[in-house]
């Protein structure tokens, strides 16, 4: 288990953002108040835990010359999760 | 401009805006056909290479290089640009109605649009049915809502669709840049004869505007004819109104101005005495399944004295 | 590489053995896998029988539903044309799309995996054979009976996506949407047993060596996929469930005017719709990966890449659900968010695009019918994608949405993502199943035809789009300019049927399943798939050290079908496979594995009636055949889990392995452990679903009892903890540990009955009435739910009495109790969320 989490790690911090986001989202309507700083913050700090998870899993990793796969997965999986969570902060900060 | 001319479809009503609620979005359009035509192109000719180019490309093409170019980082920078550019015009199309914007009520019913022209403080004023009248070169505020199960306003040339669904309210605006004459539809599917559920916009020139409100506030002004008898025997008050006579059935469309409405049947037929006369001989051949008997009872004496009823009431 | 399990992978070296092999070994392999003789050919359950049949049903749907769209596209070919009445078209439509999603694409994925994954791991079986078969069988009753309907005017009208309230009771009384909703509810139940049988297979039934980073792409692709169905179907069974329940009793969860929402409906079926879109796409794309590198004769280009990608294409799917939402009148930043996620979705999808054309360029491509339709597939795949990223972008959907435009580019994407793969694969894999390959000349004509009839079909319907045609109409009216572009498309779509035509006669004419010789490795590819094989699979279990093993290991073959790897006999003397290690594949046990029977045929026959019958409102009739399905199931489980004769056995080369196994070790402890996520993931969308319609019409809601809260969750503990001991126990070698261990079980399951029977009777006490409102409904329906297990709880503790009954419930045998005990332990964790969530949220 503790192996499969590794390698999706990066994913799984994408997964955790995107909830993260949808619940803020959710949130923000139903409060439905005209100033959306509160809302807006929270996702943002949100974006900025997530983002500092893909910096330390890319950290940890690193782009060595043959990691193994787990390693690689875990890697590549942050550095996609990484532009993923910078887009939807994007469509947040839009909101 | 006839009403069914403004159904054609050429040019596409996506691609010919007349208000700023669909402009911006035709320049979207533009800009994601070129994306798109650029994109396809790169992939086919890197295909290409790939397949018949000299051995010396296939080698410079062939390595993880490629994916990460073509596969990662084209696509992020392009994919960003677009979503900066989609997400400020859609902050800028769904911004909120400013206060005095003209308000009409559209509900979409099973297969037949309602629509409330609503007075400043918000009270219905009157009610018509199947075309959509707005002054032009102001935004105007569309509330949506749904009787029955979900349909959706489609009005392409001015706006983006936006659904009716029922327990809610939307809100759409729109605004015609030019006076006009704008197919609608409605684009979910709603069961039945969906297919035929159209409506018109009608944009007038602003003092026409007023003249036409005026005219529709005020109740119908039928003579007695043998006309109106029809429509009294035959039954229809139970299902429709007509303002300032006896009719006053809320299940189907308002009559009251039937007369100078541009379509008939919710925006499938031209509207004149001999369209009035055959629907409501046979509603059920001309859009099956529509909530209206056909009245195969009435002689062609009957149609033809309550068609004439009908176009007289303007 | 470390050790997974303790397994000393130095003695791979053992292999391959030398000197002969005994005699009569082969003989005593081939009488266990015999094939079906006469009318066992029902009973079968042997992959290679199964595998083929179940692709052969989706097939059939396929043609039938390209049959529907034929008849749709000659009403359209003009406007205000009379062949086809609105109500048959608006069937026809449904029908179209649900049968394509559900009976064809999904299925016909699944069913590829079935037959090439054993294959592809070096395993002589999937690890639960007669799942497999009853997942095909219920498939193949149900699709069937659903088709059927469309003969009686009863074929579902509501459209593919079944929205609310046009589908509840009021706007569809008859019974054509209860076909759908419990047709489709039966047939995803068919679709998980299939993934949970993918998932242990490909995680649990490796050859010995095929570490993680050796997985051929495709399984990784069947994996994810499986994976992918576990958590998304959940969805669509709660929306089908609630719906049916809406529609037969009234309780509202969609109906506006007793606090329902509508739009609920839309979020579960594309929390489900959209990833399904991936689902079916995945495996497509893994079999692209595989044939495009053996076609070109390379080694496909960034494999970790194209892993990754379809991981994140696996994750980043279900954040994409409300795009097909955006003209709802959600709030912005949802929109927003789910437009980026949309977005980012597309990226995956480009690297493999990529890596596809790096490895044509690699290599050197043989334009043979699997590589025509692997070229084909990847340029419609790519136009379809781009259209994807248009819909993706927020306004322009807004126009585009519910338009000819998303026809075209649906089509685009699941034809380019799935057909032609699909097509490509049966070209390229027929040679592995049947005696003759389909023909070259044929082929070439068929992708031709194919592709040709695909753009001028779909092209025009862009244009179409934007011209404002809405998707779903019956008929269209003349001088609108519509005319033309839906000519073309209805030409097209005849030529496509004359392609799929020519495919049929190709079949016929060409594909000889269930031979003794079959064609072979035609086409010289890398995989263990192509390794000589029989109805046992390969002669021995191979140790892989390759990602492309036949191609990099010499002599694989011949050593392999000499019997010089492992598990060259069948030690036990029935059928058996190897499973080994998740991350590193090092063997574990063997394996012992079902004859074929009629168990679970019957079982599939009854549970097909029992969803049938429901669906014509016969009631007694379907309690009546629900109870037979139970039986006959509860008769499949009898079979398991048998007292072991040898406890260790000789598994190759003198290496010893145990041929039993409970708990985390075991295949069937697996299969319940993925069984209880799905049940985990209705009851946390169950628990969306209430929050949802709370915050929908939060003034309805009324306060819920303040009773036994704390004694319910006692209950439960006490339920989960009695459940542990038992296993416990057992484990422990006393003379009376069975019998202890059995009434420990037996309180267990009483201490559940007892907690959720507390639970019920708290709400009873304050007035619960699942009609009257949306707080009730959601309320009963998760009490429902729970209740479901607990009586399957009280079912397991009858077979677990019968069981010490028969002597069967032996010390330090306790697979069937570890299984049992989880089923407990996570009935009583739901009972907590079920019974702590509405008594807390919203709030006193």
């Amino acid at each position: 288990m503790r192996g499969w989490s590794w390698m999706l790690s990066g994913l799984l911090i994408w997964a955790a953002h995107f909830s993260a986001l949808y619940a803020i989202a959710s949130l923000d309507a139903q409060t439905s108040a005209d100033d959306h700083t509160l809302w807006t913050s929270a996702a943002l700090v949100a974006t900025l835990l997530c983002l500092a998870g893909c910096g330390l899993v890319l950290a940890r990793t690193g782009f060595g010359a043959a990691p193994a796969l787990p390693d690689r997965l875990a890697a590549l999986g942050s550095l996609g999760a990484a532009v993923a969570i910078c887009w939807q902060a994007l469509g947040a900060l839009f909101g | 401009m006839s009403a069914l001319d403004a159904l054609r479809g050429w040019p596409p009503p996506v691609l010919d805006p007349a208000g700023p609620f669909a402009g911006p979005v035709t320049t979207v359009a533009w800009v994601l056909f070129a994306m798109g035509a650029v994109v396809l192109a790169i992939v086919l000719v890197a295909t290409a290479a790939a397949l018949f180019g000299p051995r010396r490309w296939r080698a410079r093409l062939g390595g993880e290089r490629l994916v990460w170019l073509g596969g990662f980082a084209f696509p992020v920078v392009v994919l960003t640009g677009l979503l900066i550019y989609g997400l400020t015009l859609t902050r800028d199309l769904s911004a909120p109605p400013a206060p005095g914007e003209v308000r009409v009520r559209v509900t979409g019913e099973m297969w037949w649009w309602r629509v409330g022209y609503l007075d400043a403080r918000g009270g219905e004023a009157f009610q018509d049915a199947n075309q959509i009248h707005i002054p032009p070169r102001a935004p105007v505020v569309l509330e949506l809502e749904a009787a029955d199960v979900i349909h959706s306003l489609w009005i392409p040339r001015l706006a983006g669709k936006l659904d009716m669904i029922p327990g809610r309210r939307n809100i759409l605006r729109l605004q015609a840049d030019r006076p006009g004459v704008y197919a609608a539809q409605c684009a979910e599917f709603c069961g039945g004869p969906h297919a035929l559920m159209g409506l018109v916009v009608v944009a007038h020139e602003p003092r026409a505007y007023a003249a036409w409100q005026a005219r529709q506030g005020r109740p119908a002004t039928p003579l007695p004819s043998r006309g109106a008898e029809v429509f009294a025997a035959a039954g229809c008050g139970a299902c429709h109104t007509v303002r300032g006579t006896a009719a006053n059935g809320l299940a189907g469309p308002d009559l009251t101005h039937i007369g100078s409405r541009r379509t008939l049947g919710a925006g499938i037929l031209p509207n004149h005495q001999g369209t009035l006369a055959a629907w409501v001989a046979d509603s059920q051949a001309l859009k099956p399944g529509n909530r209206m008997p056909a009245y195969p009872v009435l002689s062609g004496r009957d149609l033809r004295a309550l068609a004439a009823y009908l176009e007289a009431l303007k | 590489m470390t050790s997974e399990t303790g397994f000393d992978t130095g003695l791979y070296d053992r292999f391959p053995t030398r000197g002969p092999r005994p005699a009569g070994e082969l003989e005593k392999l081939e009488d266990a896998w015999c094939g079906p003789k006469g009318w066992q050919w029902i009973s079968a359950i042997n992959n290679n029988f199964i595998g083929v049949y179940y692709l052969g049903a989706a097939m059939l749907f396929f043609v039938l539903a390209g049959a529907l769209a034929l008849l749709m596209r000659t009403q359209l070919a003009l406007p205000m044309n009379g062949v086809l009445p609105q109500e048959t078209y608006n069937q026809l439509f449904t029908m179209h799309g649900t049968m394509m999603m559900f009976l064809f694409a999904v299925p016909a994925v699944e069913a590829l995996g079935v037959l090439l994954l054993p294959q592809m791991l070096g395993a002589r079986d999937l690890p639960f054979p007669r799942l497999s078969a009853y997942a095909f069988w219920a498939y193949l009753i149900g699709g069937l009976a659903f088709f059927g309907s469309l003969f009686f005017g009863l074929a579902p009208d509501g459209g593919w996506f079944m929205y609310p309230p046009l589908t509840g009771a009021t706007y569809s009384p008859g019974i054509n949407a209860d076909f759908w909703l419990l047709g489709i509810g039966f047939i995803e139940i068919s679709a998980i047993a299939g993934a949970i049988e993918i998932i242990v297979g490909v995680l649990r039934t490796r050859a010995p060596g095929m570490t993680i980073d050796k997985l051929p792409i495709f399984a990784w692709a069947m994996l994810i996929f499986a994976g992918m169905i576990v958590i998304a179907s959940p969805s669509v069974i709660l929306a089908t469930l609630l719906l049916e329940l809406e529609r037969a009793f009234g309780w509202p969860f969609f109906d506006p005017l007793k606090g329902g929402d509508p739009l609920l409906w839309q979020h579960l079926f594309w929390f489900f719709g959209h990833p399904e879109v991936y689902i079916i796409f995945l495996p497509a794309a893994g079999a692209m990966s595989t044939i495009i590198p053996a076609i070109a004769r390379t080694e496909l280009v960034g494999y970790r890449l194209v892993v990754l990608a379809m991981l994140a294409t696996g994750f980043i799917s279900f954040g994409v659900w409300a795009h097909h939402m955006f003209t709802v009148g959600m709030p912005r930043m949802s929109v927003n968010v789910f437009s980026a996620a949309s977005m980012a979705v597309s990226v995956p999808a480009g690297v493999q695009v990529f890596a596809w054309i790096a490895t044509l360029a690699a290599g050197r491509m043989r334009f043979n019918t699997p590589g025509l339709f692997a070229v084909g597939g990847l340029v419609i795949f790519v136009v379809g994608g781009l259209s994807g990223v248009m819909v993706a972008m927020v306004p322009f959907d807004w126009q585009a949405h519910d338009t000819y435009f998303i026809v075209a580019h649906l089509h685009y994407v699941l034809i380019g993502g799935m057909v032609f793969p699909l097509f490509a694969a049966i070209y390229y894999w027929t040679p592995l199943v049947s005696a003759r390959p389909l023909s070259e000349r044929m082929g070439r004509w068929i992708f031709w035809l194919m592709f040709a009839g695909m753009h001028l079909t779909f092209l025009p319907m862009h244009l179409t789009g934007l011209m404002g045609m809405p998707r779903r109409v019956y008929t269209y009216l003349p001088d609108r300019g519509w005319e033309l572009p839906n000519l073309l498309s209805t030409a097209g779509a005849y030529l496509f049927g004359i392609a799929v035509l020519l495919w049929g006669i190709d079949m016929a004419r060409n594909f000889r399943p269930f031979r003794r010789k079959n064609a072979g490795n035609i086409y010289d590819g890398p995989g263990l798939e192509w390794l000589p094989n029989d109805l046992y699979s390969v002669r021995s279990i191979p140790v892989v050290t390759s990602l492309y093993p036949l191609w990099d290991q010499k002599g694989l073959s011949r050593d392999v079908a000499t019997g010089r790897y492992f598990l060259p006999d069948n030690p036990t003397g029935g059928r058996e496979t190897l499973v080994t290690s998740p991350m590193n594949a090092e063997p574990q046990f063997l394996l012992r594995m079902p004859k074929p029977s009629g168990w679970h045929v019957w079982a599939a026959v009854f549970t097909a009636a029992f969803f049938l019958l429901l669906t014509v409102q016969a009631y007694a009739a379907a309690a009546l055949f629900g109870m037979l399905a139970v039986y006959t199931m509860f008769h499949w489980c009898w079979l398991l889990d048998r007292p072991m004769t040898q406890p260790r056995v000789d598994i190759g080369a003198g290496i010893l392995a145990p041929s039993y196994a409970a708990g985390p070790a075991s295949h069937g402890w697996w299969a319940m452990a993925i069984t209880l996520v799905v049940a985990g993931m209705v009851v946390l969308l169950a628990g969306f679903s209430y929050v949802f319609l709370w915050s929908s019409r939060p003034e309805l809601w009324k306060p819920p009892p303040d009773d036994a809260l704390i004694a319910i969750l006692g209950l439960y503990a006490v339920a989960a903890l009695l459940a542990w001991l038992a296993v416990r126990l057992l484990t422990h070698d006393g003379p009376r540990s069975p019998v202890v261990s059995t009434l420990s079980m037996v309180l267990s399951v009483a201490a559940l009955n007892a907690a959720g029977g507390l639970d019920v009777a708290g709400w009873l006490g304050a007035g619960l009435d699942p009609q009257a409102s949306s707080q009730y409904a959601a309320v009963t329906a998760l009490l429902a739910w729970q209740g479901l297990f607990l009586a399957t709880a009280a079912l397991m503790g009858l077979y677990i009495g019968l069981r010490l009954a028969f002597r069967y419930v032996l010390a330090r045998q306790p697979a069937t109790f570890e299984v049992v005990a989880l089923f407990l332990a996570f009935s009583a964790g739901q009972g907590a969320f079920v019974a702590v969530l509405p008594r807390l949220f919203p709030g006193i």
